[in-house]
């Protein structure tokens, strides 16, 4: 699919902004915090109505207004113009979304129009911090290629929030009849169809982007450790998703002393893993920090290559400032990997990407680009036109074009 | 914040109280009343003390009624031999205007919801069994709770304790979507749902 527009309301430090693409890259520079990577987070938020950054939508407004609003028109592979606004009200605590003009009701239905993968600073933290993260990049790529899988995580959350809310309730008012456990094996039963939906699913898909994020991982260092993706939970020694509802249910109902002591519940996809491991080694402790960066580098080909081969639609790329943090070399095995998509990227200090004939015409605001004799460094055209806006205390400017 | 009279200030939280309501649509409908002809205010708090003294809770199915029994199980031509039982008495209203179910109704009031504080003895549950034992010419209970964990939860539960009664628990099947509203379900979804409800 091909971005062809985007509009900003009082969307972080956005007063009011309206960009069109063309094919190619459109190159947002400009110093720190002047609102280059809240482009790159308003166009991923069209994806799932969430930020790569935050979960708190009220982060997003501008300050000193109510609402934010972002908006984008894109053109599918199938050649069809489609629109999306995604509106948030922190009065009215309102997120309102609009999909061709036409109002959705909930977050799920949004999932799977608009396909974008975002390769962010942040992301190392799926190699590096807890568990929760790994399970959010699992979800979060699951959910755009199967709806169902959304709901079901949606339904398993909610039911483990009002299991645990009963189990408390039992405990603190220490006693309990045939209508609390009877209740109980309700709640357990639907936790129990529920989760091994969604453990069963994160399996399957944990081989497959093991798969394709070694083809990717060998391309960016041309090594030959081998990556493996493992999911760690009960379920994983189980195949059908029959067999797995049957043994988490079973153990529901065997650390239900258990839980009502703590008041909570011990079992479940909420606390599995995702083992990352480099010639089995686990990559958290013994990979160093160049190595944990072409993981999650890996990672994320993986994840752009699965979503595009899954829907059938080329997503939009959003680099934000990661061409400054790999070397030359990993930095042509990335392009080489993105060749052909549409790539919205953020740079912060153009020399570091650009020969210094590029950068100095950019920053000297010369807008005839055409004369300059492009080095091997500037190889990144190779990938397309690009569009140079230079972004200035939440404004944007378009300040040329390098073919 | 400006300061109100107190007896605008009164209106506004008191109308601040409904749900869906927040503070600036209060103020602005506080200013509306007080700004129509003072009859078409009075209109509507006369509509709002009527609707409260003459309607009670049906005690057969808990429908909100003016008259007890209400119409519907009052009515000779409803089939008595299947109860519907739903979540709140929007959910009647919106099976009533489809036309196609006769028989009858019972309204929980509410589904199971723990972190809402909500367990089996907050919903009108003892209410139907108690029915139940006393109606022995019902053969068939349609569990017509929303499609939400909690509507799925309390159906599940009901269905469970109906267990050893013999009586055939029936759920509508698909076509009302997840976390979709009944009452906004629109009529078609609502008459495949219901042709095609399955036993539980
Ligand atoms: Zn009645």
């Amino acid at each position: 699919m091909r971005l062809s527009s985007l509009g900003l309301e009082t969307f972080r430090n956005y007063e009011a902004e309206r960009l069109a693409f063309e094919n190619g890259i459109a190159l947002f520079y400009g110093q720190n915090a002047q609102g280059k990577t809240n482009i790159l987070e308003a166009v991923f938020l069209c994806t799932c109505a969430r930020s790569h950054r935050t979960g708190k939508d009220s982060e997003l407004v501008k300050s000193g207004h109510s609402a934010y609003q972002v908006d984008i028109e894109y053109v599918t592979d199938r050649d069809e113009d489609e629109s999306l606004t995604i509106r948030y009200d922190q009065e009215k605590l309102k997120r309102t979304i609009t999909y061709n003009g036409i109002q959705l009701n909930r977050v799920a239905d949004l999932m799977g129009l608009f396909h974008a993968v975002i390769f962010a600073p942040e992301d190392l933290s799926i190699v590096k911090d807890g568990p929760a993260e790994r399970r959010r990049f699992l979800d979060l790529l699951i959910s755009q290629i199967r709806p169902r899988y959304f709901r079901e995580l949606s339904i398993y959350q909610q039911t483990l929030h009002q299991r645990n809310k009963l189990l408390k309730q039992i405990r603190d008012r220490q006693m309990e009849d045939d209508n609390d456990m009877l209740q109980l094996d309700i709640w357990d039963e639907q936790l129990a169809k529920a989760g091994a939906y969604v453990m069963a699913t994160r399996q399957f898909f944990a081989k497959v982007i093991e798969t394709k994020a070694n083809v990717a991982l060998s391309d960016i260092t041309g090594g030959k450790e081998a990556l493996s993706l493992r999911y760690r939970s009960f379920g994983a020694k189980l195949d059908a998703e029959e067999q797995i509802a049957t043994e988490y249910l079973e153990r529901l109902k065997t650390a239900r002393r258990d839980d009502l002591l703590r008041g909570s519940t011990s079992y479940g996809p909420h606390r599995d893993d995702l083992e990352i491991a480099l010639d089995d080694k686990d990559v958290r402790a013994y990979a160093s920090q160049g190595q944990q960066r072409s993981i999650t580098l890996a990672l994320r080909i993986a994840e752009l290559g699965i979503l595009h081969e899954e829907s059938g639609e080329a997503p939009v790329l959003l680099l934000d400032d990661v061409m400054s943090e790999l070397d030359v070399d990993r930095r042509t095995n990335l392009l080489t990997a993105i060749e052909g998509y549409q790539v919205l990227m953020t740079c912060t200090d153009l020399h570091q990407v650009f020969s210094p004939a590029v950068a100095d015409a950019i920053y000297e605001e010369t807008t005839n680009l055409e004369g300059i004799d492009l080095e091997k460094k500037d190889r990144l055209s190779r990938l397309g036109t690009i569009h140079f806006y230079k972004v200035e205390a939440g404004n944007v400017h378009f300040r040329g074009t390098l073919n | 914040m400006a300061r109100f009279a107190p007896a605008v200030a009164k209106l506004i939280s008191e109308l601040g109280r409904l749900p869906g309501i927040g503070g600036k649509t209060a103020q602005r409908l506080a200013f509306h009343l007080l700004s129509v002809p003072e009859k078409n205010a009075l209109s509507l708090a006369e509509a709002i003390v009527a609707a409260r003294q003459k309607i009670k809770m049906c005690s057969v199915c808990s429908n909100l009624t003016q008259t007890d029994p209400c119409e519907i199980c009052s009515s000779t031509t409803r089939d008595r031999s299947i109860i519907c039982v739903v979540e709140n008495p929007r959910d009647v209203a919106a099976i009533e205007r489809m036309r196609d179910y006769n028989g009858l109704y019972h309204v929980l009031h509410g589904v199971l919801s723990p972190s809402d504080g909500i367990g089996p003895d907050k919903i009108k549950l003892q209410e139907l069994i108690r029915r139940l034992q006393e109606h022995q010419e019902v053969e068939e209970i349609i569990l017509a709770m929303n499609p939400s964990v909690e509507g799925e939860a309390t159906a599940l539960y009901i269905a469970r304790l109906l267990k050893m009664s013999g009586l055939k628990t029936t759920r509508p099947a698909h076509g009302i979507p997840m976390g979709g509203d009944l009452e906004y379900a629109d009529e078609i979804t609502l008459a495949r749902a219901f042709s095609g409800r399955s036993q539980i």
